[in-house]
């Protein structure tokens, strides 16, 4: 019998070939009773590898390997819950006091004072011992032994890995020497790194991208051989024949240790207030109080739901998490920190109540079970929005109140994707750097690292690298090797878990690079672990709300006490005027709000349920809204789903009716209907799916439906998958969809000004918001230097100034000293005055200032002009020559400059536009589209909105900026593109179907697609507003 | 100094999968003693193979490296 206790895993970082499961799966083929994962400097990987080890029968040991303060490594492994801790408590000071985070060192003096639970393996050759012996030091090999010795006894063991490297016989044959000398046992182990020889290859490539070298350049962290992959009983005797017992060791060994997850006992912290008030009591008291609030009085049928609920919350021990959720949320709002619950947590009417979501669940008829179930037992997940600007105070606040040692931040893994895949890989393998970024950057954004191939073959745009297919071999096989292997580590967006006890009895911590600490267990297995997650999101539409609720007109708005059912706000979003709209701006759905007529909050939380991929590949959309309108009668396959699918048009549209769905017609057990929830939401896991879909196939028929409505019915489910949303979640989305869609249509410039705040936030870029605020009646004024500040502000009812935020890499520490200076001694009367008083602004942040044209309304000379000037005064200030400063500071008398007005030329309206779009994102001189309009006038363009007049199947030919052309997923698999343009006169929808995007279409997703010409037809699908259905596409840009 | 040479040889006699003797440039070697064994990857981008290596010592004073790619034995390295 043989263990592998030293293997890696693509936690490792670049250092390990296989997933986990495969390297459970292969020691679980082999027979192996055990397992250990010992990753460099963590532990990332053990939740998986404890979830996957005990669904393939393998018993899971906990470790890692561990970086010395030398830089030498050993393998340290937990014997039982308490070592794990104190490797923790070990990777903990490692990462938190490491000088590079990226290379952490453990010193020698913390691994020995907290030895206790821990089993020691000297390691492999890049252990201290082996290092020694290789260069012959057997004397200090022989001292490290007996230190070690000293300290752990019998819990320490001397590698002996046969490694096949040149030296191994000689190494070990010391290796064993040293053991009979210092009577410390030899283990036998592999250095584990790949499962199978094959993938060795797949190391290879990955230690390439580590180390930053080619395939052809030799580097000694590079595989020399083979060997180190996870072999069988029959090759360990083979490799280490020259002592058994160091193999009957490896046994030995892992009968020692236990797996360390789940941890023992409840982690979640009990909840007390001041006066030590808690657990079910204070629940009841606050829920039966918020009941009140809200509904004014208990009815019978509130009563008896918050009974329910209550009961079930008592039940599954969970008073504690409402409670701890509650504390938070109380604390943001009594800051004054907007925040809203959603997610599934608003299905509860005790959520409701106690003010953690805004979703009336008793008056929507939600389902409680949705969010938490007796039979499910499963941890609640509640998820909070914060505005995005102040939810790190609401997260310093968890910190302080339920103690540092308690609280950290979930980690992330980015995984290898086609882009980074084909980055990375292709380079190790010498493809031409220019040729790698051109391809990264046509593949699609979402294409995972295994879909490349298949992309080639049927992307448009990359029809240009098919001559390279042959040398990009090998690199397409390694990203599919590699696909999901974590790549990078980062913080979770709102992730933070929080415990009852000291973290470190389940997880190490390791610093962000902004300073937090965080657990380095992804988000998906905390659960496993024993620990609770929740979600403090940060959402900017939040944040612009508070900021529009402080700008202009809005700021006599009560955000709480909008009217649900103003008319203008439901004409506006039936005209499809949404941009801007949190939820509700995309092309895809303005499309949608134009047909649909949307007039009451319920058809917000269908719209927002609809444009998902599941019921848009389940083709469920224009089903819904013919039932809607009457043009087609509601139907159901069976008369079971009629009270399911009612109040949705015999159409399924959110997650909840599926789990109904397969209760009343297959007799699916709670347990059953949650296994196809979660099958449903790891949409990738096909052969999952079918197995579920054969399992409600024939419980269906058993329980009488017809064997093809069965089927049928489950290819809807199948169809619908994980991408739809419950419907707790698209109430509380809709609920502020409509209320930004008021702030628009009542007060566009507090708005807008407070998304132009909040930038990079919802669907479009910057130019988009104004041409849409325009649209709307504001004006835009630029950015100037006697009127701006950081933000952008809303100076009179219909304007909106542009803020220094907006100015590319402009310093918020310069803008403000700019703003000071000017409050404290008065207005910049040139540039030169405005230099020599802001010493914060070098040469780049005035240089801008110049081009957003800041400095137009002080200055009588042309930006050029200034642009020339500004080197002279710039080294002026240096020599803090004032006097002389003040003489050429005056506009106009300089000599220079007078020279240079007559020799230069003004910078041009195109030239100044060119500048704008570069420096603030959009033109303030004019549009890009202006400039052309008389030669496209020629060419028998018409502007957008001329087009926008034109009858239904009008042909009219166009030109504007592209905007976020896009391909969503449809149920035919045919690419259907969504994009928007825009000219000086707006903005126009435009949709391009396969055989033209095949055709000519491809230009949108290159470099040239940036400015576009286009016919086509104008369609209006039941509404008034125009989309245009294009003909032919080509690019306007000279390249 | 060492001399690359990769010529082949003929095994006369085994000992267990490593040659016991062998016939090299018209002269018969004995191997008295495997001084080091060791795998090597080949350039598998380049669909090279993997190779077994011995350095050996034998009974006419020589010190070379065989080498084992896909069962054929040759002389890969002479060292003086």
């Amino acid at each position: 019998m043989f263990v592998h206790l030293h293997c890696h895993s693509p936690y490792s970082f670049l250092d390990g070939a296989s997933s986990i499961e495969a390297l459970v799966a292969q020691a679980a083929a082999q027979g192996m009773p055990a397992l250990a994962l010992t990753d460099r400097n963590t532990i990332a990987g053990q939740p998986e590898f404890h979830r996957l080890a005990a669904a393939y029968g393998v018993k899971p040991i906990a470790g890692a390997e561990l970086t010395m303060e030398d830089g030498s490594q050993l393998v340290v492994l937990a014997e039982h819950a308490k070592g794990f801790r104190h490797l923790c408590e070990l990777l903990t000071r490692m990462h938190v006091e490491a000088r590079d985070r990226a290379d952490p060192r453990l010193r020698e003096a913390d691994l020995f004072e907290r030895s206790e639970g821990l089993l020691v393996l000297s390691g492999g050759l890049r252990g201290f011992v082996q290092r020694a012996l290789a260069r012959r030091a057997y004397g200090d090999a022989r001292r490290f032994v007996e230190r070690y010795r000293d300290v752990f006894g019998d819990r320490f063991y001397l590698e002996w890995t046969a490694d096949g490297l040149p030296g191994c016989a000689r190494r070990m044959r010391d290796l064993l020497q040293l053991a009979e000398a210092t009577g410390v046992p030899d283990v036998a182990a592999t250095d584990v790194r790949a499962a199978s020889p094959e993938e060795v290859a797949v190391h290879d490539v990955l230690t390439c991208i580590r180390v930053g070298c080619h395939l052809q350049t030799p580097h000694p962290e590079r595989p020399f051989n083979r060997l180190g992959y996870l072999h069988d009983e029959a090759e360990a005797r083979r490799r280490f024949a020259q002592d058994p017992r160091a193999m009957a060791r490896t046994v030995e060994i892992a009968e020692r240790c236990s797996p360390v997850f789940p941890a023992e006992g409840p982690l979640f912290p009990e909840y007390r207030d001041a006066s030590g008030r808690g657990g079910v009591e204070l629940l009841d008291q606050l829920v039966w109080q918020g009941a009140r609030e809200r509904y004014g009085k208990v009815s019978p049928e509130l009563q008896m739901r918050l009974e329910h609920e209550l009961a079930i919350i008592r039940d599954l021990g969970y008073a504690d998490y409402f409670l701890v959720v509650w504390d938070i949320v109380r604390y943001a709002r009594s800051r004054g920190i907007r925040c809203a619950g959603r997610g599934s947590a608003a299905d509860s009417v005790v959520a409701y109540c106690l003010y953690l979501t805004d979703v009336d669940a008793l008056n929507r008829n939600l389902l409680f079970e949705r969010f938490l179930s007796r039979e499910r037992a499963e941890r609640p997940d509640i998820d909070i929005d914060f505005a995005s600007d102040r939810r790190d105070e609401v997260i310093d606040y968890v910190y302080r109140r339920y103690g540092r040692d308690r609280v950290a931040r979930v980690a992330t893994y980015q995984t290898f994707r086609a882009r980074s895949a084909v980055r990375e890989v292709g380079r190790v393998f010498g493809i031409p750097e220019e040729l790698l970024d051109t391809l990264a950057k046509r593949i699609p954004w979402s294409t995972h690292a295994d879909e490349i191939e298949e992309a080639l073959e049927r992307v448009p745009e990359l029809r240009d690298f098919q001559p390279y297919r042959r040398a990009f071999q090998w690199m397409l096989a390694i990203s599919r090797q590699i696909a999901g292997f974590p790549r990078h580590f980062g913080t979770h967006t709102g992730g933070i878990v929080i415990s009852g006890e000291p973290l470190m009895k389940v997880t190490s911590l390791q610093p962000s690079a902004s300073g937090w600490l965080i657990t380095p267990y992804d988000k998906r297995l905390l659960e496993d672990v024993g620990l609770v997650k929740l979600d403090l999101l940060s959402l900017r539409t939040m944040a612009a709300v508070e900021g529009a609720l402080r700008l202009g007109t809005a700021r006599a708005v009560d955000y709480d006490r909008i009217p649900m059912d103003d008319e203008a706000t439901f004409a506006s979003i039936r005209r499809g005027d949404t941009i801007g709209v949190f939820q509700l701006e995309s092309p895809a759905q303005r499309a949608l709000q134009v047909r649909l007529g949307a007039e009451s909050l319920e058809d917000l939380v269908a719209s927002v349920a609809l444009i998902r991929p599941g019921p848009i590949q389940g083709n469920m959309v224009d089903p819904f809204l013919a039932r809607r309108r009457g043009l087609e009668p509601v139907s159901y396959l069976h008369p079971k789903l009629e009270p399911i699918l009612g109040k949705t048009y015999g159409v399924v549209l959110f997650q909840e009716q599926v789990i109904e769905i397969a209760t009343a017609i297959a007799g699916f057990t709670p347990g059953e209907a949650d296994e196809l929830r979660r099958v449903m939401s790891h949409a990738r896991n096909r052969a999952e799916m079918e197995q579920i879909g054969e399992r409600f196939v024939q419980k269906a028929v058993r329980q009488g439906v017809p064997l093809e409505t069965a089927k049928t019915l489950f290819s809807y489910i199948r169809g619908y998958a994980s991408y739809g949303f419950c419907e707790a979640h698209a109430a509380a989305f809709a609920t502020t969809a409509y209320k930004t869609a008021y702030l628009i249509e009542h007060h566009p410039a507090s708005f807008f000004a407070a998304v132009l705040n909040q930038l990079p936030m919802g669907y479009y870029p910057a130019h988009v918001i104004c041409a849409e605020a325009r649209r709307r009646g504001v004006r835009i004024l630029p950015v100037d230097i006697q009127e701006s500040d950081w933000d952008a502000g809303v100076p009179e009812p219909d304007a909106i100034r542009l803020g220094f935020r907006l100015i590319r890499s402009f310093s918020e520490s310069v803008a403000r000293a700019l703003v000071e200076e000017r409050q404290a001694s008065g207005p910049f009367r040139s540039l030169a005055d405005a230099v020599m008083r802001l010493p914060q602004a070098d040469a780049l942040h005035v240089e801008r200032l110049i081009r957003a044209g800041a400095f137009d309304r002080v200055e009588t000379r042309d930006r050029r002009e200034l642009l020339w000037q500004l080197p002279r005064w710039l080294a002026l200030r240096k020599e803090r020559d004032l006097a002389l400063f003040d003489t050429i500071a005056a506009p106009g008398q300089a000599e220079g400059a007078a020279r240079l007005s007559q020799s230069m030329p003004p910078m041009s309206l195109a030239e100044r536009i060119a500048d704008e779009y570069s420096v603030l994102g959009v033109g303030v001189s004019g549009h890009w589209l202006s400039l052309y309009r008389e030669a496209l006038r020629d060419e028998g363009y018409c502007t957008l909105a001329e087009a926008g007049e034109k009858p239904e199947g009008a042909k009219v030919t166009v030109a504007g900026l592209s905007i976020r052309p896009h391909r969503p997923p449809t149920k035919s698999g045919k690419t259907v593109v969504f994009f928007t343009l825009e000219d000086e006169t707006g903005l126009a929808d435009a949709v391009m179907f396969e055989t033209v995007y095949r055709r000519e279409g491809a230009v949108l997703f290159t470099p040239f697609g940036r400015l576009i010409g286009l016919s086509g037809l104008i369609e209006r699908r039941g509404g008034l507003k125009a989309q245009i259905r294009v003909e032919h596409i080509w690019t306007l840009a000279s390249g | 100094m060492s001399r690359l040479v990769r010529r082949p040889l003929a095994v006369l006699q085994w000992e267990a999968d490593l040659p016991r003797s062998f016939i090299y440039e018209g002269q018969r070697h004995q191997v008295l003693w495997v001084l080091d064994e060791w795998w090597e990857m080949g350039d598998w981008w380049k669909a090279g193979r993997d190779r077994r290596m011995v350095r050996v010592w034998t009974d006419v004073g020589a010190c070379m490296d065989l080498e084992c790619e896909d069962g054929v034995w040759r002389v890969y390295r002479v060292w003086d």
